[in-house]
């Protein structure tokens, strides 16, 4: 009787538990049945920091489209899943999303890894993949939007610019990265790179770490020692993500590096990363990213405002006062798609693609973002940030104008 | 046309000098303002700027001096604002004329919407080096060390006419002697045999890498290569640096090592007790850890809010909070959950597995699933240069010291109290000790608060080391069952002697094989020694 009553409780328990990870529906009013659009991003594990900005900032989009009337005379819905932080179940929610719930498009993932995990699925069910993030490139799927830049138009112009006099004429690289296929793409590259520009081999360093390591005492004292042997300026080519960020960050300030001793270019670096953290010591450190959040723009203004009031209206934990570009990248997609379904009259896979190819948008960042006809890469304009003393980035660069993408790196080949 | 303001100040100028005063007022003034001129230039040479601000800072005036120092502090905070009329000011509240610091009026600021100047890495290192200039001729002596310090570092970059103008200043011998050796330094360039010798012996007394580097450097020099004498005072300085770096090196990986092994112990403490003593397979035991990182968070907030002026002891306010917020959870879940699954460890597995679950979700709708915010305590922050090569971190030394004061308590409590007796008793012969009149429930639901509790405690030292976030707990749960399995449960020296092994070995691995590789080597290692010995290293003698 006893042990009833007990596995009972357990068992609510659970059913509480699992009842915040069932899909929550955003049901609106509106003619017809509500078309619905996939949001697939972890809200726990060692990801949801990010990500969970990113379902918030689909579901705002979602409802200021819905206010304007929604697309073809239809509202719009989000169905949220949690894929937990887990690779494999990234796979199994995006194919529940298709077929059980029959979204039109899907919008998520953050690291390579997932977005690998989905892309057999929405290739063998014909659907489509947003992808908000910068990521090492080498891909190129019929089945995927890639609404960020890769490398080739982030981090090699960054790397010129810490090369160039104004940048501190680096002249060694230590490659710091989590141990899975962005980071290691990403150094891959960097390596093929240097090589045209006659680096020598010894004036690289690679190194990895497992996903989730907050221990840097060893990489940091190895970075110092690599940074005095001789060769020239020493910087740090970051690219461990999630909770790894703050941990090396933090570690690299205790053991007295600063920015003006060895730069640090984090490559995954974004604001939500440095709330934790006393960023006065960390003031230089770099980023690159197609937006940042301190650029001067009436869009700018009003996306930023939008978040805010969506936040506070909404009683969301995540601050108010900040924005990240994956954010803007999950705002411009479903614009983008909207606007391809508009023109398209249809929410099919097959004429949605053709309608986005050269559909085009104004970016918060300022920029006329532009969708790439074959590839089906954006095109963005690319900034270099660096860290400031409120925990946020201040723009040291900008590219003049939008950059064409170039999904397969010619670098690759040359390591 | 002339800016009426520019206009006025030179009528002020005029009328002024006629009575023989303020002369050099207005033409600081006047210095001033051209300084700002070129650097706020388009196209101008902002080095040349900052070295016209840096010649007011060193100068006698004591007043051109603060402008100066507060100018380069701009820059550097990015808060330097030229405005469009050649004009800058100073971003801050209310905002300040750049020229005057004087502060502006709201119609000044509105005028401008410039964005303001983000200095590049070059330029902060020149800043760094422009404010340790200054620094030098500061009336506080500690200002003037730290000022040396910087000197010492930048030493290539820095402009040797004022180092040893500010040498002939210095009053301290300390900060002169070390702004001697930065500028003997020099000395390795210099054609004069003697200044040579002395530099090589500068560069010497304080090895590190970038000394060894330096010296290896002008060793390879043909100059040097010719004359013996100095060939082979440097290759003796070297061979010197090395000896120093190799033990530094060492001291670094033990070092370590012993603060892995502090993490470890701290977060297996708890398991041992609940799972070495009690049998008990507890999943949620993560969870404990990051509820007491929360609760110190809560103290965090509270001290910030009530108390400012004791911030800096949160830390010691958090571990009695933790410890008692997650005894009373643990004695909860005992209380509800466990007691009715004892010596049934596939269902308590998975019930706790649904309590750990549950835990987060909870914590994660109450707080959200961010990281959340800790401003280290002040005594926490940096680290120390102990020897050569060996740079302690003081947040590390914290959690090592902490550890092991935990465990001697533990152990003291298990070991001499009468609740460690009757907890001892309870688990190795549960009906016997019934026979003889202990509360053998009441016993196991204190032992279980008692494991929870020290998992909260691990939780407050990890707010300093590591992320706090919901799922901060999986990560270690893991480690810690490692540890007490290794260790053999029960055994609470087998505890601290299994995460003193898996953290020296991990961290002895890491630097030659990478991060991954060690903790690939750890489990193998785990894996072999629990083939061999199934009860761990120590092995508890019962009768059971």
């Amino acid at each position: 009787m006893k042990r009833r009553t007990f596995l009972s409780a357990v068992g609510s328990g659970l059913v509480t538990a699992a009842g915040t990870a069932l899909p929550r529906t955003a049901l609106a009013a509106g003619g017809g049945e509500p078309i619905k659009l996939g949001l697939l991003f972890s809200q726990s594990g060692t990801m949801a920091n990010g990500e969970s900005l990113l379902k918030d900032t689909a579901l705002m989009t979602i409802d200021q489209i819905n206010a304007k009337g929604g697309v073809l005379g239809r509202q719009l819905q989000g169905v949220v899943v949690d894929p937990a932080s887990d690779w494999p179940m990234y796979a199994q929610l995006s194919k529940q999303l298709i077929l059980r719930d029959k979204c039109a498009a899907l919008f998520g993932c953050w690291t390579s890894v997932s977005r690998k995990s989905v892309l057999p699925v929405v290739e063998a069910q014909d659907s489509l993949l947003f992808y908000p993030l910068h990521f090492e490139g080498e891909e190129q799927s019929k089945n995927v939007v890639y609404l960020n830049s890769p490398p080739s138009s982030s981090v090699l112009p960054a790397v010129d610019y810490l090369m160039s006099a104004q940048g501190g004429e680096a002249k060694r690289f230590y490659m710091i990265g989590s141990d899975y296929v962005w980071p290691r793409t990403i150094n891959k590259m960097l390596k093929g790179y240097l090589k045209t520009k006659n680096i020598p081999d010894s004036a690289w360093r690679e190194r990895y770490v497992p996903f989730g390591q907050s221990n840097f005492q060893t990489i940091v004292r190895e970075i110092k020692e690599f940074a005095a042997q001789p060769g020239g300026q020493a910087i740090v080519v970051m690219t461990v993500v999630g909770d790894s960020i703050p941990a090396m960050f933090k570690e690299a300030v205790n053991q007295g590096i600063r920015a003006t001793d060895i730069p640090i270019l984090g490559l995954d670096v974004v604001d939500s990363d440095l709330e934790g953290l006393d960023t006065k010591p960390l003031v230089g450190h770099l980023s690159c990213w197609c937006y940042f959040q301190n650029v001067d723009t009436p869009q700018n203004r009003q996306f930023k405002s939008d978040w805010k009031n969506y936040v506070s209206a909404h009683g969301l934990k995540h601050r108010p006062d900040m924005v990240i570009d994956p954010m803007v990248s999950t705002y411009l997609g479903i614009n983008l798609w909207a606007q391809a379904v508009t023109k398209a009259k249809s929410t099919g896979t097959e004429p949605v693609r053709h309608a986005l190819a050269g559909q085009s948008m104004i970016d918060p960042a300022g920029y006329k973002v532009s969708m790439d006809a074959s590839s089906q890469y954006l095109w963005r304009g690319d900034m270099i940030g660096s860290i400031n003393a409120n925990q946020g980035f201040d723009i040291l660069w900008k590219s003049k104008d939008i950059v064409k993408p170039v999904p397969f790196s010619p670098f690759i080949g040359k390591a | 046309m002339i800016h009426p303001r520019h206009f006025l100040l030179a009528i002020a100028c005029f009328v002024l000098a006629s009575i023989g005063f303020a002369q050099i007022a207005c033409a600081a003034t006047a210095n001033r303002a051209s300084a700002i001129v070129s650097f706020c230039a388009s196209d101008g040479d902002k080095a040349a700027a900052l070295a016209q601000i840096v010649a007011l800072g060193v100068s006698a005036d004591v007043p051109e001096r603060a402008w100066s120092r507060r100018m380069i502090d701009a820059i550097r905070d990015g808060a330097l604002v030229c405005t469009a009329d050649g004009h800058a000011l100073i971003q801050a509240s209310p905002p300040l004329d750049a020229s005057s610091l004087r502060p502006l009026g709201s119609s000044d600021t509105a005028a401008s919407g410039a964005s303001p100047y983000v200095p590049s890495i070059v330029m902060m290192r020149r800043l760094a080096v422009a404010s340790a200039e200054i620094d030098m001729f500061a009336p506080q002596s500690e200002t003037r060390a730290a000022a040396a310090r910087q000197v010492d570092k930048f030493f290539a970059l820095l402009d040797p006419a004022i180092v040893s103008r500010a040498i002939r200043h210095e009053s301290d011998p300390q900060i002169a002697a070390a702004l001697t050796v930065a500028m003997a330094k020099r000395g390795l360039t210099s054609e004069v045999k003697a200044d040579r010798l002395a530099a090589v012996k500068a560069v010497a007394e304080v090895p590190s890498e970038t000394a060894h580097t330096t010296l290896a450097d002008f060793a390879a020099q043909e100059s040097v290569k010719r004359d013996p004498e100095l060939r082979q005072a440097v290759e003796h300085a070297i061979r010197g640096i090395d000896t120093s770096l190799a033990f530094g090196k060492a001291f670094s990986i033990l070092f370590s090592g012993l603060s892995y092994a502090g993490v470890l112990l701290l977060t297996a403490l708890g398991l041992s007790i609940v799972f070495g003593l009690m049998g008990v397979i507890n999943l949620a035991h993560g969870e404990f850890i990051m509820i007491g990182a929360y609760s110190t968070y809560l103290v965090e907030r509270f001290m910030q809010a009530q108390l400012p002026a004791f911030f800096d002891a949160y830390i010691f306010v958090a571990i009695p909070v933790a410890f008692v917020i997650c005894a009373a959870c643990g004695m909860l879940l005992e209380f509800l959950v466990i007691r009715f699954l004892y010596r049934r460890p596939l269902e308590t597995l998975l019930a706790t597995w649904a309590v750990s679950i549950a835990l987060i979700k909870l914590v994660q709708l109450l707080f959200g699933s961010q990281n959340v915010e800790f401003v280290t305590p002040g005594f926490l922050n940096g680290g120390m240069q102990v020897s050569p090569g060996f740079f302690v971190t003081y947040n590390r030394v914290f959690a090592i010291a902490l550890a092991l004061l935990i465990f001697l308590a533990t152990f003291s409590i298990v070991r001499f109290t009468k609740l460690g007796l009757l907890m001892r008793a309870t688990t190795q012969l549960r009906d016997m000790a019934r026979c003889l009149g202990v509360a053998a429930e009441r016993v196991d639901r204190i032992a279980f608060g008692f494991g929870a509790g020290l998992a909260g405690l691990a939780g407050v030292v990890l707010t300093q080391i590591a992320s706090v976030n919901p799922s901060m707990g999986t990560g270690f749960v893991v480690d810690s069952f490692m540890v007490v399995v290794l260790g053999g449960a029960g055994s609470l020296a087998g505890t601290v002697v299994s995460s003193l092994a898996l953290g020296e070995i991990n961290q002895f691995i890491e630097p030659f094989y990478g991060a991954v590789a060690a903790k690939v080597a750890v489990l193998l290692l785990i894996v072999l020694i629990i083939q061999k010995r199934p009860q761990g290293l120590f092995a508890l003698k019962t009768r059971t």
